[in-house]
């Protein structure tokens, strides 16, 4: 039971209480940030960029830059990371991590696989250190540990004489296919729980439990309606079903905010209250859509309903990627093939 | 957002000095604790009111994080410490009351603010009353302005078969006083408090030790109650009586392995307070729960076989495990065990 050697993360912890009072100032300008990126495309510029550090509670960091929100948890042991960002954004990364620690870099662990949380996963692993050294340890390449559900590995590799979308440096080295994955590191349990075909079918919800910090990944964003990617076997089902998962474990503080927080995979800081105002508004438009489906409505018709009328002037978009549009025909396709 | 960080410097610097003492302790801490399970095998036999109290000791041994281990006579006792007060989990038998409150007073002088009972038995919750009334709920706004007392003493917070169990229908004689009973039920799967800065599950396991039993997981602290549904003493003991079965038993203490998350590569982790005995980690609760199965699935085989209770016990089930956890005197012999798995598994179809 670590000897009390990790006084400097409590500083650290009140460093975080500190600058906290100017923190939703910072979080909501990170919101428009995080908009943006939504879009990850591959012709963004990313030399503005910048990495912000954002103490969130306990051993739990948030670093927002470009692409998905990462999660860091530092102490003695070294560094775990949730997410990657995009490949170009590593060498900034890094240089965030190292203001919070000079530990070797342990694990990586991915929400899923898509480019704007796994891009960077070769780059900062390799300056990483696995703590596996044991029957198995690749001490060729002893980089950091990349933990993933199995589809995850499976969606960036391909079978064998197959070109795979991704360099095999930045696959995942340990993936698991059960429902939960446990990992005990820098005196913290830390739970990995599969939600099945939320966002992906890859996707998993990463529980910090002494720290008290759920990293969500892209089923919960606060930056826009739920994106799921029907083509790798995303549901809006899936989506309210891993929604509904944090709210179980989420357990906000007695009559006040705070208690759980939640990282997003894009947007804001959160605590149980968000996600369960998000998780409302999922399931109310679900219904909706599944209501028109019922009726015989076409696409188009169900288009013109609006049955995300109220929600659009916050989640709202006619432009970029992600319009509302693409998410009304994503729920609706997903609630038709169902049956 | 969080409530102008009042409570956290010194929630934060209790709680290192809480870690460091854990840590000097910790040396001398299993020594101590198998001395703990020799006094605890005697206290698991607690239909005794003639039990003589006034030589029992109560000793607190510190875990993890914020909590503490309270160990006298009759089921062990769970301690969170922190800024808004103190909660307990069980409260052991009345007369040890003015000794726990004494030992407890070592460690903190914050009001008790909540009991949680794990199950109903009186060496779990005879001290309800005493206890709940050295305490305070955490009452304001409208409804304490309207009910005068409504923060006077502890909020007790326990499955809703616990109350049950405690009380009696209107105009019926309830088996204890009104003062020891629940405050605060729930009869859903889990309920939640949020208490010192720590997130604390109430989890309930359906017909385990009983039809009330709750484990009381501490996230923060890292640290699992568990009650009666697990104890290093002797075979479980489930009340056939008042709903508990050996395959509730199992389930429960699956539930607690599903929880527990062990260090990496050596001891520790999540902790483990059992209702009875000494402090474990998940692989002492992997060897427990094991022992279990294997005895029922032995258990179940010979019912299947159509062995009668007589033939059952003659088979000695149990044999290889009876050096470690057997007993021929005393209220729960093995015999008893057998018995009960036996009654319980035919009873199931």
């Amino acid at each position: 039971m670590g000897s009390g050697s990790q006084k400097p993360e409590a500083r650290e912890a009140r460093r975080a209480s500190l600058s906290h009072s100017g923190f939703w100032l910072l979080a909501s300008g990170f919101l428009l940030v995080a908009t943006l990126q939504f879009a990850y495309s591959q012709q963004q510029n990313f030399d503005n960029v910048e990495i912000k550090v954002l103490p969130v509670q306990g051993n739990v960091y948030m670093l927002v830059g470009a692409g998905g929100n990462i999660t860091l948890q530092a102490s003695e042991q070294g560094v775990l990371l949730v997410d990657t960002q995009f490949a170009q954004l590593s060498d900034k990364v890094l240089a965030a991590i190292r203001k919070i620690s000079n530990r070797p870099i342990r694990y990586i662990i991915n929400t899923h696989y898509h480019a704007d949380h796994t891009g960077g996963n070769e780059k900062i692993a390799d300056v990483g250190k696995t703590l596996n050294v044991g029957p198995g340890a690749n001490l060729q390449r002893p980089t950091a540990t990349i933990i993933a559900h199995i589809n995850v590995l499976n969606r960036m590799s391909a079978p064998a004489g197959q070109q795979a979308p991704t360099p095999s440096g930045a696959w995942p080295t340990d993936t698991y296919l059960t429902a939960q994955k446990e990992l005990y590191f820098n005196d913290e349990a830390i739970e990995i729980i599969h939600v099945p075909a939320a966002h992906t079918d890859g996707d998993s919800i990463v529980f910090f439990r002494k720290s008290d910090v759920v990293s969500a990944g892209d089923v919960f964003v606060t930056t826009g309606y739920p994106y799921f990617d029907v083509q790798a076997g995303g549901t809006i089902n899936g989506v309210i079903d891993a929604l509904n998962r944090i709210i179980h474990i989420a357990i906000p503080k007695h009559e006040q905010e705070g208690g759980t927080y939640i990282i997003p995979g894009h947007g804001r800081l959160c605590d149980e209250h968000d996600i369960v105002e998000y998780r409302d508004m999922v399931t109310i438009i679900r219904d909706r859509v599944q209501a028109m489906v019922k009726k015989g409505m076409t696409l188009e018709q169900v288009k013109a309903a609006r049955p995300t009328k109220e929600y659009d002037r916050r989640y709202g978009s006619t432009t970029g990627p992600r319009t509302t549009d693409t998410f009304v025909e994503a729920v609706y396709n997903t609630l038709k093939t169902k049956k | 957002m969080r409530g102008k960080g009042s409570q956290k410097p010194e929630a934060r610097s209790q709680n290192r000095k809480a870690r460091i003492r854990t840590s000097l302790l910790h040396s001398g801490f299993r020594l101590l604790a198998s001395g703990f399970l020799l006094l605890a095998t005697v206290a698991v036999a607690y239909p005794q009111q003639q039990q003589n109290f006034d030589n029992v000791e109560i000793n607190i041994l510190p875990v993890q994080g914020n909590v503490y281990m309270i160990v006298g006579a009759g089921g062990n006792m769970t301690m969170q410490v922190g800024d808004q007060g103190i909660l307990l989990v069980d409260t052991q038998f009345p007369q040890v009351s003015s000794k726990v409150l004494a030992a407890i007073r070592k460690i903190s002088n914050k009001p008790i603010r909540y009991i949680i009972n794990t199950h109903f038995h009186p060496d779990h919750t005879g001290g309800n009353e005493n206890l709940r009334k050295a305490g305070s709920t955490i009452a304001g706004g409208n409804f304490a302005g309207n009910i005068r007392d409504a923060g006077e003493g502890a909020a007790i917070v326990a499955h809703e078969n616990v109350l049950n169990r405690l009380s009696a229908p209107a105009g019926g004689q309830a088996p204890t006083p009104t003062g020891g009973w629940p405050t605060d039920t729930y009869f859903s799967g889990q309920k939640d408090i949020f208490f010192n800065g720590e997130a604390v599950q109430l989890i309930h396991q359906p017909a385990a030790h009983t039809d009330g039993d709750s484990l009381v997981f501490f996230r923060r602290s890292d640290v699992i109650s568990a009650g009666d549904i697990f104890v290093t003493s002797g075979y479980p003991y489930f009340d056939l009586q008042s709903g508990g079965s050996i395959n509730g038993v199992v389930d429960a203490l699956n539930r607690i392995i599903v929880l527990a998350v062990p260090a990496d590569k050596q001891e520790g982790g999540t902790y483990i307070i059992p209702g009875h005995g000494r402090l474990c980690d998940e692989a002492d609760v992997v060897e427990y729960r094991d022992m279990i199965t294997i005895i029922r699935d032995r258990v179940q085989d010979m019912i299947k076989k159509g062995m009668t209770l007589e033939q059952v016990k003659a088979a000695r089930p149990t044999r290889d495990y009876d050096p470690r956890y057997g007993a021929t005197t005393g209220p729960r012999t093995t015999d008893m065990f057998v018995e009960a798995v036996y009654r319980s598994l035919s009873a199931k179809k």
